[in-house]
């Protein structure tokens, strides 16, 4: 096996560009855990954990930037994430145990594109951008159009993604998962929200869900119910369109369709 | 083997220089390499903490950590845990409070334990369980690990 460790994103992608085959590592807890699909002696690791570029929380006028390489336990015990991004901190607080958290980083879980991936949901809500570079240069792309499938997005093979913008939110927020375990377990449900309340009505509400779908959702049509003032047994009602869970080994449709539900309602 | 890498770091407070095959895990260099056997592997997936380090200080799972990624930086193990102060109180209330059975998790929790006093010194016993959530055991039932982990020589 080939082992490179660019010290520059420009080191980086140009390698990218030589190596088009090559696996990009960062905390390695999803890669490492399959190495037996990859790790084989023709294949070639690109380790990105030097690069400066992807390192770090930058706050601006009206939206933070959190670098890719940002391990789950940082993002967890940041301050602006736990006041400003409060579901985010929460994914963290319930993603695996301490010693995967100081490894694991966003960018992984945003690439590995599980549809359970506990991150996600909260960049939904925050309506975060992701940001992509390569050799020909960078674009950015909103969260939802990021994820095209299980394990699948819209990052070419020649692309790093650097790391993603979220907007300074109003209102509140909050995440929510259920898995086979209190911790160190795959979401079996996931999902945030962010809503804002007026004279006792939705003034603004998204919802965003995981491990229901091949990507994590927007419940559109079960945040609209609420907005134009039904009841919440018809949201409810509306939300099953939103969503296409399936049977596998940790839950069945079924289970996944109560719970969403029965979560939603609380 | 693939080309080996040569692989500079600190291990228990010791610089070591090795040429590794880049495909090597970090828990195989220290075992095999290095003949540091505290650390231990059970699942080799990340989601029991028998393999647990610390990697510049913070715990990690040393069976997902490729040797090369370590290039320049400090490990330490449970044997290097004997060395210092707090490791070494941590073990000594392991065995004061009969936290040990067959003992293959105990280098992962005593690691965790001094982590855990050290970053967490105000934490009460449910805090503690759910920071432990990484390690796993099958004899004990963890509460007389908690009870160690709980019992320092200057609350007694």
């Amino acid at each position: 096996m080939k082992y490179l460790r660019p010290a520059t994103l420009l080191e980086a992608v140009k390698l990218q560009s030589v190596h088009p085959q090559a696996r990009l590592l960062a905390g390695g807890t999803d890669l490492m855990v399959r190495r037996t699909t990859w790790l084989k002696p023709d294949a070639t690791l690109i380790d990105i954990k030097a690069l400066p570029e992807l390192q770090g929380l930058q706050s601006e006028d009206h939206r933070l930037w959190i670098g890719a390489l940002t391990t789950v336990e940082t993002l967890r015990t940041s301050p602006i994430v736990r006041e400003r991004f409060p579901a985010l901190a929460q994914a963290g607080d319930r993603f695996a145990g301490l010693q995967i958290r100081h490894r694991a980083t966003l960018g992984g879980n945003l690439v590995n594109a599980s549809p359970a991936g506990d991150l996600i949901p909260p960049l939904y809500v925050y309506q975060a951008r992701v940001h992509l570079a390569s050799a020909a240069g960078s674009r950015t792309l909103a969260i939802v159009d990021f994820f095209r499938g299980p394990g699948v997005t819209a990052r070419q093979p020649d692309e790093i993604l650097t790391g993603v913008t979220l907007p300074y939110p109003t209102g509140e927020s909050a995440f929510f998962k259920v898995g086979n375990r209190e911790a160190m377990a795959i979401s079996v449900v996931n999902g945030a929200l962010r809503w804002e309340v007026a004279e006792g009505r939705f003034r603004d509400l998204v919802v965003a869900a995981g491990a229901v779908a091949p990507t994590v959702v927007y419940c559109r049509r079960f945040t609209s119910a609420l907005l134009e003032g039904r009841p919440l047994a018809k949201a409810l009602e509306a939300l099953e369109a939103d969503i296409a869970p399936i049977d596998d080994l940790r839950a069945s449709a079924w289970y996944r369709r109560r719970v969403l539900a029965r979560l939603l309602e609380d | 083997m693939s080309d080996p890498i040569v692989l500079h770091v600190t291990v228990n407070g010791r610089a070591v220089t090795r040429a590794v095959d880049p495909a090597l895990r970090l828990i195989d260099f220290l075992r095999e390499e290095l003949r540091l056997t505290g650390t231990k592997e059970s699942c080799g997936e990340g989601e029991c903490g028998s393999c647990t380090v610390l990697l510049n200080g913070k715990p990690v799972t040393s069976c997902l950590i490729l040797a090369v990624e370590t290039e320049g930086q400090e490990i330490t193990t449970i044997e290097g845990l004997a060395e210092d102060g707090l490791g070494a109180a941590v073990q000594e209330a392991f065995i004061r409070d009969h936290a040990v059975q067959c003992g293959y998790c105990i280098p992962g929790m005593v690691l965790m334990g001094a982590v855990l006093r050290r970053d967490h010194p105000d934490a009460g016993r449910e805090e503690l369980r759910t920071l432990l959530a990484g390690n796993l055991c099958r004899c004990t039932g963890y509460e007389k690990i908690l009870d160690a982990i709980l019992d320092r020589e200057e609350d007694r």
